[in-house]
């Protein structure tokens, strides 16, 4: 099934368009079946008929840079903790509490997932962090399920695709389970209504099955937090389900910023140890793009990491990105040149929060003018692989999902 | 998850009085303020697609019960003698079950439904046991009850369902026009 060309090719320097393979165009009706239609519909041009090609060995060079980079951040984090330098990564005052106490017991708090966007590695440069999605990741549902339809499509293996989230996810929530013995194992999953995250909350859903949880899914809007008593659903007229375990595909800092009430109740609720909320807390402070700044100055010149500072005048005469601290989507994001012409530009929802600086990276691309962003999930380790690609700079909802497949020497 | 009462035990040493709650707003308490009210109930981790035939007019036997992962993929499958099959989701089977008459009394799926592993879906208690009258015969009985049945139970959780003794909902109402993931 890999392209003959493969065979004798130079593995170092493989272009990416001769990593493309053309696989057979699944049906609407396939995806329909799946429960996937969302990805296919109307105006939705996401989903392609072509995979990416991905040596072994780059599949190692993604796997230990989330590792590395992992604990970069675990590092970062307990400087910021120490030093109580909240004002410098964009956290409120009123998460600084729910912070420190679940960062503390971050054994109990387990961090179920996240996932770094990677520049570099197929066209032979070494890894670049572009971002981290600690606390909301999604495109769950394409890389767990889409990669693997179009993996058999192909007519491959499992086992030609680096895919193990719904395993590793599996192996979080037993370990979420283990550390919080007292607890019932039952899972509440809440979003704010979107039908994409929904989708991805079903992913997670699978996963705690798997565990041995049971769960239910209730819109957040529905949710009753009691401060005394702890995360409710109301199942009938007097009924009142409790949950010791809650998942929200809710930011943090939509919580602390949007809606403090809440904030203010949950950190009640974590710190009386009524209930378990994953992502926990302490992931609000990974997501902020502020940690990259950090990171720029605590490991300065880190083969993993690009310049990152608070001002655009570290980048005179050199390319860089400007993006918030809590933007998503790629949504408010610059991309300015080496003489401050704009190469890029997106608006967005997140413009009132301060910005960060960041070197201008080019992703790797194709003969079309696509760039390819990687994104690999960390669940406990290393979890899965997926790409996505954009005919611009910045991969935002726009872009095209793009399976991989491990390619064979 | 389908929450349904297997049996109701009050453990109550207080007894609280909730207000109505609103949809968004505050839950306010309208008694006492120290303790809440407790009651067991069983809940039901796995969901169900039952599988009916109406094997002489208007008597139907179930055939197959098959356990699934997703509760709210529960079904009824039926096939009737007229060899029309019907799909019926369980909130149609509830609607069916409350409204009576027709197309579900009348075509006699209702004890069929209730006195096999469904009936659990439908309100009956954990603690009565199915009647293999509603298989279609024994053996289909024996390995319904041996490896579903199984399954069911023990994936059954009991669970304590109390009150909150305040609370507050309605955060983030009227948000789900865009996603919050990246």
């Amino acid at each position: 099934m890999v392209p003959a060309v493969l065979a004798q090719a130079d593995q170092h320097v493989l272009s990416v368009d001769k990593r493309i393979l053309f696989t057979a165009d699944l049906p609407t009706s396939h995806w329909k079946k799946l429960g996937l239609q969302w990805f296919v519909g109307k105006d939705m041009d996401y989903l392609t008929d072509e995979m990416l090609g991905v040596w072994p060995e780059e599949i190692q060079a993604y796997k230990e840079a989330s590792n590395e980079l992992y604990e970069l951040y675990e590092r970062a984090a307990q400087h910021i903790i120490d030093k109580r330098l909240w004002h410098r990564v964009g956290i409120p005052a009123n998460a600084v509490r729910l912070i420190e106490h679940t960062w503390e017991n971050r054994h109990q708090h387990v961090h179920l997932y996240g996932r770094f966007d990677l520049a570099g590695v197929i066209d032979g440069k070494p890894a670049k962090l572009i971002e981290f999605n600690a606390d909301t990741a999604t495109v769950m549902p394409e890389t767990t399920v889409v990669q693997q339809e179009q993996l058999k499509a192909a007519n491959m293996a499992m086992d030609q695709q680096f895919n193990q989230l719904d395993l590793y996810l599996s192996a979080q929530f037993r370990r979420l389970a283990e550390r919080n013995p007292n607890k019932v194992p039952q899972i509440l999953l809440s979003t704010l209504g979107h039908e994409e995250d929904n989708l991805n909350a079903d992913v997670i859903a699978r996963a705690a099955v798997h565990a041995g949880f049971g769960v239910r899914h209730t819109p957040l809007e529905k949710v009753i937090f009691s401060p005394e008593d702890g995360i409710f659903v109301q199942v009938g007229r007097d009924d009142y389900l409790p949950f010791d375990f809650w998942f929200k595909l809710i930011p943090w800092e939509f919580i602390a910023f949007e809606e403090p009430a809440l904030m203010d109740i949950l950190i009640k609720i974590v710190l009386n140890d009524l209930a378990v909320i994953v992502n926990p807390a302490y992931t609000m402070l990974f997501q902020s793009k502020g940690m990259m700044a950090i990171l720029w100055e605590l490991f300065p010149n880190h083969p993993l990491l690009l310049k990152t500072t608070v001002s655009a005048q570290d980048f005179r005469g050199e390319a860089y990105v400007q993006k918030v601290i809590f933007g998503r989507e790629g949504e408010n994001i610059n991309i300015l040149d080496e003489h401050n012409r704009y190469m890029g530009f997106n608006k967005g929802d997140f413009g009132n929060f301060p910005s960060i600086f960041q070197a201008f990276e080019e992703l790797p691309s194709d003969k079309n003018g696509e760039y390819y962003q990687a994104g690999i999930y960390w669940s406990g380790q290393p979890a899965a692989l997926s790409f996505r690609r954009r005919d611009g700079y910045i991969i935002d909802t726009d872009s095209e999902f793009i399976s991989h497949y491990i390619l064979e020497a | 998850m389908t929450p349904f009462k297997a049996f109701s035990r009050n453990t109550a040493k207080a007894r609280v009085f909730i207000a109505a709650l609103s949809v968004s707003g505050t839950l306010l308490l309208a008694g006492c303020s120290s303790g809440y009210e407790t009651e067991e109930k069983v809940l039901l981790t796995k969901g169900l697609v039952t599988e009916l035939e109406e094997v002489s007019a208007g008597e139907y036997k179930i055939t197959n019960e098959t356990a699934i992962d997703d509760t709210s993929g529960s079904q009824v499958i039926a096939h009737h003698l007229s060899g029309k099959i019907d799909t019926l989701s369980m909130q149609e089977v509830r609607e069916q079950q409350h409204q009576g008459g027709s197309s579900y009394h009348s075509h006699g799926m209702g004890g069929a439904l209730m006195y096999g592993m469904m009936g659990y879906y439908l309100g009956r208690s954990l603690s009565s046991p199915v009647n293999p009258g509603a298989y279609r015969n024994q053996s289909t009985y024996n390995r319904v009850a041996n490896s579903t049945g199984r399954t069911i139970t023990n994936s059954a959780v009991r669970t304590t369902v109390r009150r909150p003794s305040s609370g507050s909902s309605g955060f983030g109402s009227g948000r789900s026009t865009r996603s919050f993931g990246g």
